[in-house]
């Protein structure tokens, strides 16, 4: 692993362009003010007070980035996701990017500094600035403890629209990513990295967990299927042989494609799918329940 | 109460870390759309300044969550009690902490300080306090102290004053009818504990508001891990527009006026919770099938009335 995934300086350069797109003049003016006294000889403290003052300075409103700016920050770490972030967050990663210490045992520590007094917006923005970090592999432990809160913003922060776990997740602690993810109820669409990190394990837990939710007569996310394709025994087939008869149209398509043995997009009734767009589906019947 | 009016509370004085979701549930139900919890004592004395640091994180984080579930926005006021200001090596310590938690998003005033026993210690680190709110511009909450109540107000705004506080800026919380005068007279906002055998009883708190009117004045429940009443808000609302005061006054008494005074702070607008639903907030909801509250103006308990 080289020692920055991605080139800093230019993660830093974009960040600075995309909040001036969209920061008032005297938004602007504060972040010109702290980027300068962050920069020159902070004092103990400055750091943290300033990070937590980006809530009373900078309006929370999201991003709303262009085409062009989405694929610029993809060219810059893939899967990389401002876009979806809102002004105060981006702002918070900024100034991450702009201090934390170079060597790997420094940064970890000025991290773990600022996170354990971090409030939850702070935590969101910690998690979501790691992959630009130098040494991003410095940080895994800390990742996966983010996956253990119980605040849904903060755990999606780690978990979704994140190339963070899937470059830096042993297999143990990616399994309960994409297991707590399920559980939870989050958009499974939206981990990156679910096809590539499959694994045996993770397809047999997976079973496990479906068997456990159908003998407690819960419904199961069609989406939890896609990490078993290719990983398949006698007792997947069995189950998926069930969920072909389904009711439910999402299920039916989520079987087919596992049974299909790739990723590759799959026609069904005139319709072609794909994970993304079953997750985009199941995903709007979530919120209509809710 | 009105039939169709829909009524909404202010809860600016109220520990639910203390509390359970059953209580979260009546809030919200009975009107209640945002709380704010001062930072104080937990029934037993902390040992390590750890302790408060997790305390004062969970303030800004698990508990502001907790609350969304329900619909209910919290904010919370930081500082260091004036019952644990008296374990001084340890007090240094939380005073050096607070710093890194005054300026946190939600964090509406400094609180609650002020005096317990009014010692020297005591005395110190509310001064250190009053500073230190002055420096990063934010209101106070000044808990009076249970014992020789009349002259530790007294003594709370005396201090107050000597550093240089505006008085509008300073909220002077547990009064009663012996300590109402002088801080109005004073120009601070006098807010009322509705709690029950120790502080003010609401039908008190009628007859002060029938004396006195509703300007600057405000009620608070102190909910925490006693014998108290999340519902005291509400509740005393119900018994103030029985008893004959105006709308208008219950709405300053028990919504606007925390409003006001904590408002200051620019960290408490009422587009919070009554604008269109933000990005944040739906990402706080996520899943949850309970609805917002706020709704609902009635208290199911047919009993009201808090002694």
């Amino acid at each position: 692993m080289s020692k920055n995934m991605v080139d800093l300086p230019l993660a830093q350069s974009y960040l600075r362009k995309i909040l001036t797109a969209i920061l008032s003049t005297q938004e602007q003016q504060w972040l010109n003010d702290k980027h300068e006294l962050l920069t020159t000889n902070p004092e103990k403290g400055d750091f943290h007070l300033t990070f937590s003052a980006v809530s009373r300075f900078i309006q929370s409103r999201p991003m709303e980035l262009a085409a062009a700016e989405r694929e610029a920050a993809d060219d810059i770490c893939a899967g990389w996701r401002p876009y979806l972030w809102t002004t105060d967050r981006t702002c918070r990663v900024y100034f991450l990017s702009l201090c934390t210490p170079d060597a790997a045992d420094v940064g970890m520590a000025f991290i773990k500094d600022v996170f354990d007094t971090a409030d939850m917006k702070e935590q969101v923005a910690i998690f979501s600035a790691l992959p630009i970090l130098p040494n991003p592999e410095a940080f895994a432990s800390l990742a996966v403890e983010g996956l253990r809160t119980n605040m849904a913003p903060v755990f999606d922060s780690v978990a979704l629209d994140n190339p963070y776990p899937k470059t830096f997740f042993g297999e143990a602690a990616w399994n309960q990513l994409f297991l707590k993810a399920a559980f939870m109820g989050r958009p499974l669409y939206r981990i990156e990295g679910v096809a590539k990190r499959a694994n045996a394990e993770l397809s047999r837990m997976i079973l496990d967990y479906v068997h456990e939710r159908w003998s407690a007569g819960r419904d199961v996310s069609p989406e939890i299927w896609r990490p078993t394709t290719g990983l398949l025994n006698d007792e997947h087939r069995e189950a998926l042989e069930k969920l072909r008869a389904s009711e439910q149209e999402l299920q039916r398509v989520a079987a087919e494609l596992v049974l299909s043995g790739n990723e590759q997009p799959l026609t069904m009734d005139g319709q072609e799918w794909t994970w993304e767009k079953i997750g985009r589906a199941q995903e709007g019947i979530t919120a209509g329940n809710a | 109460m009105s039939e169709g009016k829909k009524w909404k509370w202010i809860d600016p004085h109220v520990h639910m870390t203390s509390r359970t979701t059953d209580d979260y549930q009546a809030m919200a139900d009975a009107g209640i759309v945002a709380m704010i919890e001062p930072a104080f004592w937990l029934g037993q004395a902390r040992t390590e300044v750890g302790s408060f640091k997790d305390y004062y994180s969970s303030l800004v984080g698990w508990e502001r969550f907790r609350a969304s579930q329900f619909g209910i926005k919290h904010y919370c006021t930081i500082g260091l009690n004036s019952k644990e200001a008296n374990n001084e090596a340890l007090a240094e310590e939380v005073i050096d902490l607070l710093p890194k938690f005054v300026l946190k998003e939600g964090v509406v005033g400094v609180g609650e300080i002020g005096y317990d026993d009014q010692t020297k210690a005591e005395d110190k680190y509310y001064r250190l306090q009053l500073e230190l709110a002055k420096k990063v511009n934010l209101p106070v909450q000044i808990h009076t102290p249970h014992r020789d109540k009349k002259s530790g107000t007294i003594r709370s705004m005396d201090v107050s004053e000597e550093h240089g506080l505006d008085p509008t800026w300073v909220i002077v919380d547990h009064n009663n009818e012996e300590t109402v005068k002088e801080v109005l007279d004073r120009g601070y906002w006098a807010a009322f504990t509705i709690y029950p055998f120790t502080k003010m009883g609401n039908e008190r708190m009628v007859e002060i508001v029938k004396e006195y009117g509703s300007e600057r004045i405000m009620v608070n429940s102190a909910a925490d891990w006693g014998i108290s009443d999340p519902l005291a808000v509400p509740k005393t609302a119900r018994l103030m527009l029985e008893r004959g005061i105006s709308e208008a006054d219950v709405h300053a008494v028990c919504y606007q006026n925390a409003l006001e005074a904590f408002g200051k702070s620019g960290q408490i607008k009422e587009e919070d919770w009554s604008g269109e639903e933000g990005i944040d907030q739906r990402a706080l909801f996520n899943g949850n099938s309970v609805l917002r509250g706020g709704q609902k103006p009635q208290v199911d308990d047919p009993n009201i009335v808090i002694n």
